[in-house]
């Protein structure tokens, strides 16, 4: 018996060994990328699906009139020029006759126009609508005070003219060309297959790589669109794995089953170990992590109440446990965007907070209502709350109940009745403080705080409309002022770094602080035969 | 009956393993029961944060801290209170539905017995963490919730043991001499089946609690355990996978802890059931561990 | 012969509805429905929604025609996955849990087996604890923790075998293995007990007294004897593999139907929820089926151990 126990296990080490000596002969496959897109993305509508991990498959699955360098400039995409007229108010986008759809049509005016009216169109529910809010007549359709979508200043020319007429100029429009809620779409697909359209067996695209396999909870597989307008990519294949736990998304990592990992793949005990490999890298990300209150239960509606948490708090314990060099802030804007005065958000002052939650009525936080904190189940999400909870507890006395939701499920609380606390993260759709400072605006679909300031949308509409860079800057400041100092609905935490690591057979990952994955450019293998690392 | 306790107990002490089970669970109840008194073990509180986030075992943190500093002992100690309660919750829920519904069982008719038996069946059909996945996410997060979920997956064991003693002590003489005495119903079952019935179902419920244990870190590590800064033995040991290589020490503790307590569980279970049955040679104990 | 299995396997038809029916019941129970999510749509679409999916009809309407529905064998509609039926879900997802169940139960069964008897010949000794220690350790800690040890041995120090993903043959190993350790302990201590009360019998001792060798007597009678208990107790063990298969699919990253279910749950998926715990009512009330035939056509003499 014993003997036969002992003759398997020979044979299980014996092909364990051969397989470890062929991974060590070729631990990759040429031209394949793994990595790992961490959960299932909700859809791939880009209209309806506006998570990260949505986006990520979508922003290599489709280009738009425009699309971004590596230094965050807008260059030319589906549309081959464009021309800036009326002041700002006007804009003409010409199209490239040799964009195609992987279905062989070309890709027209007609699709964008399409898409932009489904964008706007209030049965759609696009949380991105506010996006186009700057065209005339937009707000007014997607609100419905408007039911002709003709009154909408978006118009196809002709089917390589694209007309956009603004309701004032503004600086930052051109980069929203650039971002996947403006994608084009065929409507002969959309309005053929309904809620199916984005299924394998559906889709059509225009971007550098096509969706051929979609096995759920488990991966997607992406190929090379050969007809792509500027050349096939240089990879063959994508394989996106899911693969919710981090721990195990790193072990792959460093088994050599994946290629590149994120954040996503990436646990705070795992940092500490690769911070000074080569294969590793961290860089800030456009991307803030904040605390938010829903203004309309109580004790929240008290701005007292509000500003007292904002003071309890110290950010400074958020890089001590997270370790991955995030920059406390207590302001709104990003520093790289121009914001971080030091007067305009609160500080860390516990004392204060306490004599404003006395004023409040809670001395001590005595006879506070119970309160909850809604953060999605994720690893480092829970760390931060916690020390936030800590810190409330220590510094105000108020004892906070942490409540953790599935990703899909907090999505769709915050949305639809967040408790009185919860965490929120925005990450920046172009580079410039508009894509922050919007995000409160009482038309946002994204601002779950309830909360909403006639003066703050007023503020940040002339905002839009400035052209002089200095008169600009002053009102999103005063605007961050409003939000941070005053109202208080949020409590900015930290700006996130992203941090990477990359095998030594990846050429061309592109790092910007949008975290934009684009894998285009990308190459595996093809480096020096022979020169294969073991990992680290 | 008193006499068959008291040569059960001996039995038990001559088991080794048994022992050793025994008197490790009731250190680890005597230091939850210490902690759940207010008595400070440690010098740290369980959800007391410090600077020193992620340190190894040392002579100030025993067990080392974690991520927001807390020092690893002292939330192991809470966690025991926790742990321990919730098995021990567990089996006594576990004791009352199925005490109840085993005796109705073997006590009534047939047709309600064969009726009420299917449902065990139904109830054994359905995975027990499905259920509790199911009841959990019901109920919500919180530890009330998690009790009715593991409640409602122990009963069924003790029930069919309830139901199979009654059937079998039903008819046993000082039965019905009680009846012949003129003592109610309620009065045979209380005063006379269930001490007789005893034996089995207690060996039953050593083995719910371990059972729960390990459901409740499962359950845990799925998600639906306690919420934070609650920490018991399943929330710590499944928090700490994450930190497997770089930080072992989150993990290993809890684990073994968690290890140790349904080892001894298990032990005694064993322990006891063998002492129960009067066939047990228990000369097989001599010479050598293990039984 | 036949008519006894046919007649069991009928009866675990009001099993499965009785089982469907409470499934339905606690999900409905659950406040927050899916589409409670869709707040900003505008209140016809919701309502279009619902119509569609019948969800404003009165419950036991809904419950009629969700009978009605399972009897033509359509398990339903998911909503997270966009209308995929969820006879697509689980026609993907069912091999994949299948084959590492199977293997697992396998591996329970050339390990446990052997490990109880080595345990039960070497009674009372060194041999015995250290099997029995082994065995128990199986089933003392939660799965995650044994799997990770498996993951961090194996595949992470001595870069054997796969961390995780099901995208070849090796892919299975690890998991399957994390999964056979606690029906395989479960078993190890069921035939180390039956192992033992063979070796007591008579016609035992008369054999060996016979003189028939110490490795015979094992392989040729006592074994085989002994197996038939451990046929017995497939119910169970499927029960363990299937809870078992939430934990392992999720840390090995593999796309079975405990992921599904679980992901299900967290999103109120109703009829994946439904057809999850449908399918895995069913598996197990074929396990005991199973179960209960194979006692009846082996030796009715022998008696069930009192190890439950």
């Amino acid at each position: 018996m014993t003997l036969f126990v002992l003759f398997i296990c020979t044979c299980f080490i014996q092909g364990g060994c051969a397989e470890e000596l062929s991974h060590l002969r070729k631990p990759y496959e040429d031209g394949v990328l793994r990595i790992n897109l961490g959960t299932e993305p909700p859809g791939l509508d880009w209209h309806t699906s506006t998570d990260s991990t949505s986006f990520d498959v979508v922003s290599n699955l489709m280009v738009g009139l425009t699309q971004y360098t590596n230094e965050l400039e807008a260059k030319p995409a589906c549309a081959a020029s464009w021309e800036v007229l009326d002041g700002g108010k006007r804009y003409l986008f010409h199209l490239r006759r040799d964009v195609f759809w992987t279905d062989g049509k070309p890709v027209t005016a007609y699709d964008f126009e399409f898409a932009w009216r489904r964008l706007l169109a209030p049965e759609t529910a696009a949380q991105y609508a506010f996006f186009l809010y700057d065209i005339v007549g937009a707000r007014a359709f997607n609100t419905g005070a408007s039911k002709d979508v003709n009154t909408v200043g978006l118009k196809a020319l002709d089917p390589y003219t694209f007309e956009v007429k603004l309701a004032k100029p503004a600086a930052y429009f051109i980069y929203l060309t650039a971002f996947c809620p403006s994608f084009p779409q065929r409507k002969d697909i959309v309005e053929r297959y309904k809620d199916r359209w984005t299924e394998p067996e559906n889709l059509v695209t225009n971007g550098p790589f096509k969706l051929s396999y979609w096995q759920h909870e488990y991966k997607i597989e992406l190929t090379a669109n050969e007809k792509f307008f500027e050349g096939a990519p240089k990879l063959k294949r994508i394989k996106m794995f899911m693969v919710p736990e981090a721990s195990t998304a790193f072990a792959l990592y460093e088994n050599n089953e994946l290629d590149f990992v994120d954040n996503r793949s990436f646990s705070t005990p795992d940092v500490e170990r690769f911070r000074h490999s080569p294969q590793y890298k961290n860089f800030p990300l456009l991307r803030a992590y904040y605390l938010a209150f829903n203004v309309s239960k109580k004790p929240f509606d008290n701005a007292d109440v509000r500003r007292a948490f904002a003071l309890s708090i110290d950010r400074k314990v958020f890089p001590k446990i997270l370790r991955r060099g995030e920059r406390p802030t207590s302001s709104w804007i990003p520093p790289a965007l121009g914001g971080g005065g030091s007067d305009s958000g609160l500080g860390f002052n516990p004392e204060e907070g306490r004599r404003l939650l006395a004023r409040a009525g809670y001395p001590d936080g005595k006879g506070f209502p119970e309160t909850k904190l809604l953060y999605p189940n994720r690893e480092d999400v829970r760390l931060v709350v916690e020390a936030t909870q800590d810190e409330i507890k220590r510094n105000l006395g108020v004892k906070v109940e942490l409540v953790n939701q599935e990703w899909k499920v907090y999505l769709a609380t915050t949305r639809k009745d967040p408790p009185q606390m919860f965490r929120d993260s925005w990450g920046a759709d172009f580079p410039d403080p508009e894509t922050f400072m919007n995000l409160f605006t009482s038309y946002n679909g994204n601002n779950h705080t309830r909360w909403h300031s006639a003066e703050y949308d007023r503020l940040i509409e002339a905002a839009e409309g400035e052209q002089d860079k200095n008169k600009r800057a002053e009102l999103y400041r005063r605007a961050d002022v409003m939000l941070c100092r005053e109202a208080v609905p949020i409590v900015p935490a930290y700006l996130a770094t992203q941090n990477i690591m990359v095998k030594p057979w990846v050429k061309g990952i592109a790092i910007n602080p949008l975290d934009f994955q684009f894998f285009k450019t990308v190459t595996v293998g093809d480096t020096a035969a022979g020169e294969v690392s073991k990992s680290p | 009956m008193s006499e068959k306790r008291n040569s059960a107990l001996q039995r038990l002490s001559k088991i080794p393993t048994a022992m050793v089970g025994l008197f490790i669970i009731l250190s680890i109840c005597v230091v939850a029961l210490l902690s759940a008194l207010g008595i400070e073990l440690t010098p740290f509180a369980y959800d007391q944060t410090t600077t020193s986030y992620l340190a190894g075992p040392s002579f100030e943190h025993p067990m080392g801290t974690d991520e927001l500093g807390r020092d690893l002992l002292a939330r192991v100690i809470y966690g025991a209170r926790l742990s321990i309660s919730i098995g021990l919750t567990t089996a006594l829920t576990a004791f009352l539905i199925g005490s109840v519904y085993g005796a109705i069982a073997g006590f009534a008719g047939s047709k309600i017995d064969g009726l009420m038996m299917r449902g065990v069946d139904i109830a054994y059909s359905l995975p027990d963490l499905l259920v509790m996945i199911l009841v959990g996410v019901l109920l919500g997060r919180g530890t009330t919730g998690i009790l009715i979920a593991l409640g409602l997956v122990s009963w069924m064991g003790t029930a069919r043991l309830v139901r199979a003693q009654f059937l079998q002590l039903k008819n046993e003489e000082f039965i019905e001499a009680a009846y012949a005495q003129g003592q109610s119903s309620l009065n045979v079952i209380l005063k006379h089946l269930l001490p007789n019935a005893l034996g089995p179902i207690i060996v039953a419920l050593t083995f719910t609690v371990p059972s729960a244990i390990l459901s409740e870190s499962t359950l845990s590590f799925i998600g639906l355990g306690l919420s934070p800064p609650a920490c018991s033995w399943g929330t710590l040991a499944s928090d700490g996978w994450r930190s497997l290589r770089a930080h072992p020490h989150l993990i290993f503790f809890p684990s073994l802890f968690i290890f140790l307590t349904v080892l001894s569980f298990n032990f005694l279970g064993d322990g006891l059931r063998d002492a129960l049955d009067p066939r047990t040679r228990l000369d097989k104990f001599k010479g050598g561990s293990g039984h | 012969m036949i008519f006894p299995i046919l007649k069991r396997l009928f009866m675990a038809v009001p099993v499965l509805l009785i089982v469907a029916s409470l499934t339905f019941l606690l999900v409905r129970i659950v406040p927050g429905g899916p589409f409670d999510s869709e707040k900003s749509l505008p209140p016809e679409i919701v309502a279009n929604l619902n119509a569609k999916y019948h969800l404003d009809k009165p419950v036991h309407e809904q419950y009629v025609l969700y009978i009605g529905r399972l009897c033509r064998g359509d398990l339903g509609v998911s909503y997270k996955y966009v209308n995929r039926t969820v006879n697509d879900i689980l026609f993907d997802a069912f091999p994949v849990s299948c084959q590492l169940g199977f293997v697992a139960l396998v591996l329970a069964v050339a390990f446990g087996v052997p490990l109880g008897a080595i345990a039960a010949l070497g009674r009372g000794g060194r041999q015995d604890f250290l099997a029995m220690f082994v065995s128990t350790l199986g089933v003392s800690v939660p799965g995650f923790v044994i799997g990770a040890g498996l993951i961090y041995i194996f595949a992470i120090q001595l870069k054997l075998l796969p961390v995780g993903l099901w995208e070849s043959p090796w892919h299975v190993i690890l998991p399957a293995v994390t999964l056979a350790f606690s029906p395989g302990a479960y078993l190890a201590r069921l035939t180390r007990a039956s192992v033992l009360e063979i070796v007591e019998k008579d016609w035992v001792r008369t054999a060996r007294s016979k003189g028939l060798s110490y490795q015979a007597t094992v392989l040729r009678h006592i074994l085989r004897n002994s197996l038939i208990p451990v046929v017995t107790v497939l119910g169970p063990l499927t029960a363990i593999v299937i809870t078992g298969s939430f934990v392992v699919e999720y840390i090995y990253a593999i796309p079975g139907m405990g992921r599904f279910f679980i992901t299900a749950v967290m999103n109120r998926d109703y009829d994946l929820i439904l057809g999850t715990t449908l399918v895995f009512a069913l598996l197990l009330v074929i396990a005991n089926t199973f179960v209960d035939v194979a006692y009846q056509l082996l030796d009715p003499r022998m008696r069930m151990n009192a190890e439950d």
